[in-house]
C-alpha cells in the first residue's frame, strides 16, 4: 500500500514537472547574424504560437528603441493557432547590440520575449 | 547705573552679533560667482592643460560584452556602466569584469527593461528603473536583489535620467515636449510624491536631445544642475527641496531668461536655438561636470562649441573649442571627483590626440576593434 502511494507520489511530480505551463511560444526567439553594417537592417519573420484554449489579444509591442520596427499581420492569436510577427532591426551603433523585445497580451500575464544579438560592423564590411 | 549701563551695552552687543549673522547668512544665501568668459585663457589643445593621463581598459569576455556605454557611475573600487543593450555591468577600477547586475526577462524578480540606474553610495545599493513595471529594483553591488519599491505610470512619466538625492528622493530629468513644465522631478519613492524643478524656459517637439546631455553631476555629496538655455549651475539644497543659483555663466552672449522666449512659440526646439543665436542670445550650457578644482561645460557660440574649465578657487580657468585635436572631450562621461573620466570606443582611438600616451599604446596593440572601450582619466592643472 506505501509502495503504491510512493509511486503515485513520483507519477504525479514526473507529471507535473513533464508539463510545461506556458501556452505562447516564439520561434525563434533570439535573433541573430552572421555579419552586420551599421548602414543595414536586418528582417526576420517570427511565429508566435497559442497553445492555450481562447484567443489571446495583443495589448502593444515593448521595444527598447526606434531601432526595431514590428508590423503583425493580426492583434489576435485565435486558440491552437498561430500568428507572423514582421520584426526589422535597424543599427544606430556600431559594436555589440543586444536588445530585448517583449509583447503583452491583453487577456493574459504572459509575455513573448525577443532577442536581437549580435556585432555591428562598420561600412568597412560593405 | 552702573548695573543698568552693563545691560544696555550687552543687549546692543548681542543685538548687533544677531544682525551680523542675519547679514552674513544673507548673504551666504544669496552668494553666486560669476564664470565670466573673460577669466577662461584660450588654449588651443587639451595637451597643454592635461596634468596626468591614466588609461583603464575594460575587460572584454562574453558577459561583459557592451555597446555604447551610456552611464557611468564609480563608488569605491567599483565602475557601474549601463550600455545602450539596457545592461549593467560592474567592473574593478583596474577594468576587470566583475559581473552583470539585473537580468531581463519575464520572471518575477527580472526586469521587462533596464532604463537608468543610479547608485545609493552611503547603503552601498544599486537602483535599477524598470519603467515597464513602473519600478525601481535595489541590488546590493554583489547584484543580490533586496527590495523592489513599486511605483506609478504617472510618477515615472516623461523621466529620463535619474539621480540619487538622499534615500527616499531621487531626481529625475524630465523630457522637453510640448506639455512639458519643469526641467526636473523629484520623486519621493517611499510616500509616492512628487516636486518639480526649474521651469523650462522653452519647450516644443523634437528639442535638442535634453536627455542625452549631461546637466547634472554629483560632487562629494552634492547635486550640480543646469537647465534647459540656461547658463545658471545650481545647487540642489535637500533641506528645502529646491535648486538655488551657485554660479553664472557670463559668455560673449546675453544670458537667456524666461522673458525673452515668454510670447514666442516654437513649433520645433531646435527654431528657438536658431532665434537665439541670430540675436546672440545664450543657448545655455551643458555637459556639466565637476572636480575638486575645476567645473567643466560646454557652451556653443561663434558657430564653434567650447569646452570650458572653471577653476572654483581662483576664479579662473581655461576654454577651447572642441575640434579635431580635442575630441577626447567628446567622451567625458563622469568624474570621480578627482579626475575626468571619458570613455572611448577602440574603433574610435585613432581620431583621438593621445597617441603619445605609452600605456594607450601598448593598451591599443593588444586589442581588437570591437573590444570593450577604453577609459581615459584625466586631471586638469
Amino acid at each position: 500500500m506505501k509502495i503504491t502511494s510512493l509511486t503515485l507520489t513520483i507519477l504525479f511530480l514526473i507529471g507535473c514537472s513533464g508539463h510545461n505551463s506556458k501556452s505562447l511560444h516564439a520561434t525563434p526567439e533570439v535573433v541573430t547574424w552572421k555579419e552586420l553594417c551599421v548602414s543595414d537592417t536586418i528582417q526576420k519573420e517570427i511565429t508566435i504560437s497559442n497553445r492555450s484554449n481562447r484567443n489571446l489579444k495583443i495589448d502593444y509591442i515593448q521595444k527598447p528603441c526606434d531601432c526595431i520596427i514590428t508590423k503583425f499581420q493580426h492583434d489576435e492569436i485565435n486558440a491552437k493557432d498561430s500568428l507572423k510577427l514582421h520584426l526589422t532591426f535597424i543599427p544606430q551603433y556600431v559594436g555589440y547590440t543586444e536588445q530585448n523585445i517583449f509583447v503583452h497580451f491583453k487577456n493574459t500575464k504572459e509575455k513573448v520575449h525577443l532577442l536581437i544579438k549580435g556585432k555591428v560592423s562598420d561600412d568597412d564590411c560593405l | 547705573m552702573k548695573v543698568t549701563t552693563d545691560l544696555i551695552f550687552k543687549i546692543l552687543v548681542f543685538v548687533s552679533c544677531v544682525s551680523c549673522n542675519e547679514v552674513n547668512t544673507l548673504n551666504a544665501y544669496v552668494e553666486k560667482d560669476y564664470i565670466k568668459w573673460d577669466s577662461l585663457i584660450e588654449i588651443n589643445q587639451l595637451e597643454e592643460v592635461v596634468d596626468t593621463i591614466n588609461c583603464i581598459k575594460l575587460q572584454t569576455t562574453e558577459n561583459s560584452l557592451m555597446g555604447h556605454v551610456v552611464k557611468l557611475e564609480v563608488d569605491d573600487k567599483y565602475l557601474f556602466i549601463k550600455d545602450s543593450n539596457q545592461k549593467l555591468f560592474v567592473f574593478g577600477i583596474d577594468g576587470s569584469f566583475i559581473r552583470n547586475i539585473g537580468k531581463i526577462g519575464n520572471g518575477p524578480d527580472e526586469l521587462l527593461g533596464l532604463f537608468d540606474f543610479y547608485l545609493d553610495k552611503v547603503n552601498k545599493c544599486v537602483n535599477v528603473i524598470d519603467i515597464f513595471r513602473a519600478s525601481i529594483f535595489q541590488y546590493t553591488y554583489n547584484g543580490k536583489l533586496i527590495n523592489t519599491i513599486k511605483l506609478s505610470n504617472e510618477l515615472l512619466r516623461g523621466c529620463g535620467k535619474f539621480f540619487y538625492i538622499s534615500d527616499d528622493c531621487v531626481l529625475a530629468t524630465k523630457d522637453n515636449s510640448k506639455s512639458s513644465v519643469y526641467n526636473y522631478s523629484v520623486l519621493n519613492v517611499k510616500e509616492k510624491k512628487i516636486s518639480h524643478l526649474l521651469r523650462y524656459m522653452i519647450t516644443g517637439d523634437l528639442t535638442m536631445s535634453f536627455n542625452q546631455q549631461n546637466k547634472v553631476c554629483h560632487f562629494n555629496d552634492s547635486l550640480y544642475l543646469t537647465s534647459f538655455f540656461s547658463d545658471t549651475i545650481h545647487a540642489y539644497q535637500k533641506d528645502k527641496l529646491a535648486a538655488e543659483a551657485k554660479w553664472i555663466f557670463k559668455g560673449p552672449n546675453k544670458n537667456s531668461n524666461i522673458e525673452y522666449f515668454k510670447n514666442r512659440q516654437y513649433e520645433l526646439g531646435i527654431e528657438a536655438e536658431r532665434t537665439a543665436r541670430e540675436n546672440g542670445v545664450s543657448t545655455g550650457i551643458t555637459n556639466l561636470h565637476m572636480v575638486n578644482n575645476y567645473i567643466y561645460f560646454t557652451h556653443s557660440c561663434e558657430n564653434s562649441i567650447y569646452a570650458c574649465f572653471y577653476n572654483k578657487n581662483k576664479g579662473n580657468g581655461y576654454r577651447l573649442k572642441i575640434e579635431n585635436e580635442n575630441r577626447l572631450l567628446e567622451n567625458i562621461i563622469t568624474t570621480d571627483n578627482e579626475c575626468f573620466i571619458c570613455c572611448i570606443p577602440i574603433y574610435e582611438l585613432d581620431n583621438i590626440n593621445l597617441k603619445t600616451n605609452s600605456k594607450l599604446e601598448n593598451i591599443l596593440s593588444d586589442s581588437q576593434d570591437d573590444d570593450n572601450p577604453i577609459l581615459v582619466c584625466f586631471n586638469v592643472k
